[in-house]
């Protein structure tokens, strides 16, 4: 035990004696570190912001449907289920919320214009945990339960239509037997979305209201659910395809493959970055310790000298690498910890997104503090920089003690 | 009379085919406890050699060593680390310390390499530094001593672990005459008054004038090998 102590001190005290070299050294390792984290948290939350997107856009963690409707999507592909089978399936305690929606496609007309949309009949209060539309309306309200003649639009839609609440639009589709539907309705609510295609696409009314405008009786196109844990979505499907055979059951990424492969791309980059960052790392490290053994040669050859066997003088550099490195990656820890953390309340990507599109996240991104992350991404660049120094400290104790002391005359 | 070294026709060639170099040619000696031996010659004359082979850092060509008892050149390496550890101190001519140690500390490395307490070896360490005439100066670090404390760290450092025999090589070469003399001084009371065995290789006369045995090497060969007597 005293004998292995010994190198703790002058493992330590070597350190400092090139202090601005160890300096520069730390400052990489601290930056590469830094730069493995917060990528990766920034990462993880800008995918955390497109997966929400792309479900909370009433997609949900999955959904079902009639066999075709997803190719096209039009009022023929509806299914109808007894209403006790169906609260039966769903009533699943990983399933947090499910609605049934009637979904179509279809045209809304102003006094002034007319543009095309999807026509969405539910009912409101189920999109709670669901989907955006169970947050409050950024004005009006919902229409009344039943059959009643009203309709939400989103705020842009209404402004492209020059119409506003109050006033009526009129609903054109395609109904059960193949004839026009029309309807007059009055708008009562507007709804704020983060992607404009929603605001501009989407028209809700009552799920009774659009039931009967296309003449299907309680027929629906679309059952939208979300879990507690998404991860489980796999399974909860399987589970529900076995439940509802002749019906197509799909997870959000079979829906949205585009956010599904960017979750996909991200992991990617940031094992790229990571090997990136490490290889440079390991290339400064292993740089500095082979400088400070060399200049210090004849050292190594006097501790061999004194009786040190060379597997302590090993141990000693790599102490000594333990220390450079462990130095480096906690610093960068606490700064990366620090950045992370000035960004938990959002980071506004508002000004980069002026006319680009972002890629399907939302504009806010909420990076989060993941601890277990942080504590890998360390002791990865941590073990692995004192693994890349075993070969400076392998010179260091391999040296022929006579010619290194040799050389001091 | 008990046999500290032994060599038997020990010898050492540098080098391969053409440029072979004998540093040390069939060297046949024996060093007994409590001598005080100079090997003195001509510069490349295979004095530092000579040294080494007893002390384990270089292996002979050819020929047998034997320190206290052990075949030094049969020994592997973590043995021979072991043995100069516990048998041999060495004081060579200059950077005998470790840099970033204080004088205290570097004297106490030998006992911590050892496994000696921590209390143990800080009084052994202090009694030897007042010995050595550095009271007071031990939490200087080498650089912040002349060139003549460093050598006398280095002389306490080698006879704290009370080792079987010291090896100098040319340990006043960097020292002024003054600071030269009261190193061998204290040497040589050390070597009087605790039966401490030295090898001191030099080309100082002052240094060979003051052992009782000397030896002097020509061409990697001893050429004289007198004992004065007392
Ligand atoms: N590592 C070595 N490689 C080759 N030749 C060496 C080496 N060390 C010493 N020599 C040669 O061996 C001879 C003896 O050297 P050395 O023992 O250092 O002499 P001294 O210490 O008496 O000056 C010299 O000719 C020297 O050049
Ligand atoms: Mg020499």
């Amino acid at each position: 035990m005293t004998q292995k102590t010994l190198i703790i001190p002058i493992a330590w005290r070597s350190l400092w004696r090139n202090s601005r070299r160890t300096l520069i050294t730390f400052a990489a390792i601290a930056v590469g570190v830094w730069s493995m984290i917060t990528l990766a948290a920034f990462m993880d939350a800008w995918v955390g912001s497109v997966v929400h997107e792309a479900t909370n856009n009433l997609t949900g963690h999955g959904q079902i449907h009639q066999q075709g409707y997803l190719d096209d999507p039009s009022v023929e592909y509806r299914f109808s289920l007894p209403p006790a089978s169906l609260d039966e399936a769903m009533e699943s305690p990983q399933i947090k919320a499910w609605n049934r929606r009637v979904r179509v496609p279809g045209i809304v007309r102003s006094e002034r214009e007319s543009a095309p949309i999807t026509l969405i009949g539910l009912d409101p209060a189920r999109e709670v945990d669901l989907s955006f539309y169970g947050n409050e309306l950024s004005s009006g309200r919902q229409p009344k339960e039943g059959h009643t003649a009203e309709i939400v639009l989103g705020r842009r839609l209404a402004e492209r239509l020059h119409t506003r609440i109050g006033k009526r639009v009129v609903i054109l589709s395609q109904n059960s037997s193949g004839e026009i539907a029309e309807s007059g309705l009055r708008v009562v609510g507007l709804f704020d979305a983060s992607l404009e295609e929603i605001e501009l696409g989407f028209v809700f009314i009552t799920l009774q209201k659009a039931q009967s405008l296309l003449d299907i009786k309680d027929a629906v196109h679309e059952v939208a659910f979300t879990l507690y844990n998404p991860e489980e979505v796999q399974s909860e499907v399987d589970r529900l395809k076995q439940v509802f055979s002749d019906l197509d059951v799909s997870t959000w990424s079979d829906l949205q493959p585009l956010a599904q492969t960017m979750q996909e791309m991200s992991a990617a980059m940031i094992g790229v970055w990571t090997v990136i960052m490490f290889i440079i790392i390991a290339f400064g490290m292993v740089n500095t310790l082979l400088m400070a053994v060399y200049e210090r040669t004849r050292e190594f050859g006097l501790l061999q000298a004194l009786g040190m066997k060379p597997r302590l003088i090993l141990s000693q550099v790599l102490l000594e690498a333990a220390f450079m490195v462990g130095i480096g990656v906690v610093v960068g820890m606490v700064i990366s910890i620090l950045s992370i953390y000035a960004f938990t309340n959002g980071l506004d990507l508002g000004p980069l997104a002026a006319g680009a599109d972002l890629f399907g996240s939302g504009r806010v991104l909420y990076p989060k503090l993941d601890l277990i992350i942080i504590f890998a991404i360390s002791s990865f660049v941590w073990i692995m920089g004192i693994l890349s120094c075993l070969w400076p400290a392998w010179r260091a104790a391999r040296r022929v003690p006579v010619t290194t002391i040799n050389q001091s005359y | 009379m008990t046999t500290i070294v032994h060599c038997n026709a020990a010898t050492k060639t540098y080098g391969q085919d053409e440029v072979e170099v004998h540093a040390v040619q069939a060297v046949t000696v024996e060093v007994t406890k409590g001598e005080f031996v100079s090997l003195s010659g001509p510069s490349g004359s295979g004095k530092t050699t000579l040294l080494n082979l007893i002390g384990g850092l270089d292996r002979p060509t050819s020929g047998e060593i034997t320190v206290d008892g052990s075949r030094v050149d049969q020994m592997k390496k973590a043995d021979l680390a072991e043995l100069r550890l516990h048998k041999i101190g060495f004081v060579f001519q200059a950077y005998n310390l470790i840099p970033v140690l204080s004088a205290l500390e570097n004297i106490e490395f030998i006992m911590q390499l050892q496994g000696i307490s921590p209390d143990i070896r800080r009084k052994q360490a202090l009694s030897i530094l007042n010995e050595v005439g550095l009271e007071g100066l031990g939490d200087r670090r080498p650089a912040e001593l002349s060139g003549g404390q460093q050598q006398r760290v280095a002389v306490a450092r080698a006879i704290v672990s009370e080792p079987a025999i010291i090896l100098a090589d040319e340990p006043t070469a960097n020292l002024d005459s003054a600071t030269a003399e009261e190193l061998l001084n204290l040497m040589e009371s050390l070597n009087r008054n605790k039966q401490i065995t030295f090898i001191v290789a030099t080309h100082d006369q002052r240094v060979i004038d003051l052992t009782r045995r000397r030896i002097r090497m020509v061409d990697g060969r001893i050429d004289t090998d007198v004992t004065e007597a007392d």
